[in-house]
């Protein structure tokens, strides 16, 4: 192991210490004397091994790694103020080739101050999860929650391939009003438009640099009881400029709108859950064409004794390559992606989880390849 | 008697003594008591506890859990195990930011946070004490 490996593993150590410090101090606060009555530190964590026939993978070797150390807090504030954060300790791929050296980062994933006007509405304001689809926000980096070992490619985080802005900075709307069986959900928002740095989108955390507002949705229905329990089904859209920036040369402006659907229902021991986005992307102040391009996941699973639960995904992405929003995303060829696999529930925080996927990117000019993938994923 | 007539009147004796013995195998009876400032319905207990309602009014509404009285509080009322509650929690912590009810040890520490704390609902195993408001028994 080299020095700047070592550098690396005692990087992450030393901050991961740091933050079990930092939460058995407010523990051990707490039951001293309530005087932190409701702050709560929650985390989790994965490690994993990876294997892949794929040559110079941008997600990595095959080999073990490290996952995600998230930590998040969501303290009881008095009145209806309401705060959410969370800190992510992660090893960033996706980023250009040759240029992964190995070093952890420290990413601020969400930092959110809200306040419940009602029941029916809460108003936040900072950075957000993008609400779009399902997983995006009901998983995200908690990855003892979510079925599989890897989320669908397509709605990685934006430093890992994504071709959707995972996180947003802004003003975001949420909530649900009974109706009927259910209740119908709603969310609204506004940021900074993203750009695309050196191949990954970046949400511009330190200001709107390019002056270019994200507007977005979701509504939904969801059913409360009867033959459709759970089941949660629905409609997104967002609209932005989005600027291409390449070794710090503007090289594309493009408008991106997006329109689609999702589901996700749990009868019984089943979960099924899909998500649709379709794209309609045109060079800025052109009288050019619109670039019309699709991708989708459908997932499957059946959970056995409460705890085995095998389960299948398919993914498909037909991504334009005329489009210079995806022209210039690392991750934003199109590709099909079948994957197999299952978890395991060792105990209620921890999983078990194996996933074996094959991917074809030949519609680009790329290869297709097989991975495989086992994590322990936990939380606490 | 005949041996025919002494196994029905047998039958008839073990029978009646466990339905006169059920009562006492049930679960334990479960009262959901709120601040006396605090409107609410019987229908509105299963959002308060899944995260789905926090105002009652111009009033936040400050769930507290009883350890002593969990399990048979998420079976009679919520339909749901300890497992399930506690993962329910995880997600509506994580996705939308609301901590879980405030764990109390027992109905004595329930009563108190009750009655002097604003906004409070709880539950408890025992006969609720006078001057607690009682929102519904289960």
């Amino acid at each position: 192991m080299n020095m700047r490996a070592v550098a690396a593993w005692c990087g992450t150590i030393g901050q991961a210490t740091g933050w079990w410090l930092l939460g058995s101090l407010t523990f051990t606060g707490k039951a001293q004397a309530d005087i932190v009555e409701g702050l709560i530190i929650h985390a989790f964590a994965d490690v994993y091994f990876s294997s892949t026939t794929q040559q110079q993978a941008p997600s990595g070797q095959t080999g073990f790694k490290l996952g995600n150390l998230d930590l998040y807090i969501a303290p009881d504030l008095t009145g209806r103020v309401r705060a959410l954060m969370e800190d992510v300790v992660e090893f960033d791929d996706w980023v250009p080739p040759g240029a992964n050296n190995g070093q952890p980062s420290v990413d601020i994933e969400r930092l959110q101050v809200g306040y419940l006007v009602s029941d029916e509405l809460t108003v936040w304001i900072g950075r957000f999860h993008t609400p779009y689809g399902y997983w995006n926000t009901a998983y995200h980096h908690g990855a003892q929650l979510q079925p599989t070992v890897m989320r669908p490619q397509f709605i990685a985080f934006e430093d890992h391939g994504g071709v959707l802005p995972a996180h947003m900075d802004g003003l975001w709307a949420s909530g649900h009003v009974a109706a009927g069986p259910g209740r119908i959900t709603y969310d609204a928002y506004l940021g900074n438009g993203q750009r695309i740095l050196d191949g990954a989108l970046d949400m511009q955390n330190e200001g709107n640099v390019d002056s270019h507002t994200a507007l977005g949705g979701r509504f939904g229905y969801e059913f409360l009881g009867g033959a459709l329990d759970s089941l949660w089904i629905g409609v997104h859209a967002f609209s932005e400029q989005v600027n291409d920036f390449t070794n710090g040369v503007l090289t594309a402006e493009t408008d991106v709108k997006v329109a689609g659907g999702f589901f996700h229902w749990t009868p019984g021991d089943w979960e099924l859950m899909g998500e649709f986005y379709g794209f309609d992307n045109r060079a800025h102040d052109s009288n050019a064409p619109s670039h019309s391009s699709t991708t989708w996941y459908v997932e499957a699973d059946y959970t056995f004794y409460g705890r085995i639960t095998p389960l299948a995904r398919v993914e498909r992405a037909s991504l334009n390559q005329n489009d210079g929003y995806f022209q210039y995303l690392l991750g934003g060829k199109s590709y099909t992606r079948n994957l197999v696999g299952v978890r395991y529930d060792l105990t209620p925080q921890t999983a078990l989880k194996l996933d074996a996927d094959h991917t074809n990117e030949t519609l680009n000019g790329a290869k297709a390849y097989n991975e495989l993938h086992f994590q322990v994923a936990i939380r606490f | 008697m005949n041996p025919t007539a002494t196994k029905v009147l047998h039958a008839v004796v073990a029978t009646s003594a466990l339905l006169c013995a059920l009562p006492s195998l049930a679960l334990a009876d479960i009262y959901v008591i709120v601040n006396s400032g605090l409107i609410l319905t019987t229908d509105d207990i299963k959002g308060i506890y899944t995260g789905d309602k926090q105002l009652a009014g111009s009033i936040k509404i400050k769930p507290l859990d009883n350890s002593a009285a969990k399990n048979e509080f998420l079976s009679k009322v919520l339909q749901l195990d300890a497992v399930r509650y506690d993962t329910l929690w995880t997600k509506k912590s994580f996705r939308d930011g609301i901590s879980p009810p405030s764990v109390k040890a027992n109905d004595e520490e329930v009563v108190a946070a009750v009655k002097s704390t604003a906004g409070a609902i709880g539950y408890i195993s025992s006969t609720p004490p006078v001057g607690v408001t009682v929102l519904k028994k289960f």
